[in-house]
């Protein structure tokens, strides 16, 4: 019988194969931008995503320190690691298109640098996991960083309203003011749906390595105890 | 318009490469995770029949 798991991952590289044609063959090409307009259909994506995964982080580390159960706090860590993936992806492929549009790989735009913030929290939220002591302190210390870190997340969507950017106004969800051809507008919600459910694919493989290694580490403890028996 | 192109590719392939490579790093620590588990617990099952009159 096939799983659920494989059954997703071929519906997702169903997905990917019809946003590639409908990026590359159907949509239209840009008057102004040209050719790399195109970017837009996987760029935008994936920094909503990374917006997404600091407020998943968020989410999880209040849940795990109101309830203290373990699952939510193994949420946060691997919502905090594909957060960096999508963050990572977001900021080179911003830089890519800013190189035959601005003629620039990189500005200090608010944009762009509230992007880097967020990439930079997610590496914090990392770095304190890998050298905080183990267990529920240094669960706790992460889970303040990460609920912190959010903030940072409305800041990001909201910054070409709050101050005078280079980087191009929303062209969707909420309180956007540019707007884009229909069959634009349709590639762009089919890549979003592409990079998703391909988000939340790794998300969940992430957060069942992270219940694996957990118990791991009590099934050793175990191990240790009958041995010492 | 066209010297874009390889811009454009450039995007699609990190974006792609970076997704499958996390992908298959997450999934080789998920099976070596679960080998190491396997053998803990044919571990504790062995202690467990070896150690007569242990219920637990």
């Amino acid at each position: 019988m096939i799983s659920l798991r494989t059954t997703w991952l071929a519906a997702n590289a169903v997905l990917m194969a019809v946003s590639l044609w409908m990026i590359f063959l159907w949509a239209p090409t840009d008057a102004n931008l040209g050719t790399v307009q195109r970017a837009l259909y996987f760029h935008v994506p994936v920094s909503i995503i990374a917006i997404c995964a600091i407020i998943l982080v968020a989410i999880g580390s209040v849940v795990f320190l109101a309830t203290g159960r373990q699952k939510w706090d193994w949420f946060a860590y691997a919502s905090a690691e594909t957060g960096v993936l999508m963050g990572g992806l977001a900021l080179v492929t911003g830089a890519i298109w800013g190189r035959p549009i601005w003629n620039v790989w990189w500005t200090w735009d608010a944009k762009l640098t509230t992007t880097l913030i967020l990439w930079f929290i997610f590496v914090g939220y990392l770095m304190l996991r890998a050298y905080a002591p183990p267990g529920a302190q240094g669960a706790r210390l992460a889970a303040v960083v990460g609920i912190i870190g959010a903030i940072d997340a409305p800041i990001i969507y909201y910054a070409a309203d709050l101050w005078r950017t280079t980087h191009p106004q929303r062209v969707a969800g909420p309180g956007a003011e540019g707007s884009l051809e229909s069959e634009m507008a349709l590639t762009l919600v089919v890549s979003m749906i592409t990079v998703a459910s391909t988000y939340a694919y790794v998300l969940l493989e992430r957060y069942r390595v992270r219940r694996s290694e957990a118990e791991l580490i009590e099934l050793s403890q175990k191990v240790r105890a009958t041995v010492a028996a | 318009m066209n010297t874009n192109l390889g811009y454009l590719f450039a995007i699609y392939i990190i974006t792609w490469a970076g997704f499958f490579a996390y992908v298959f790093l997450v999934s080789r620590r998920q099976r070596e995770l679960e080998r190491e588990l396997n053998q803990l617990k044919a571990m504790l099952e062995e202690r467990r029949k070896s150690t007569p009159g242990d219920g637990r």
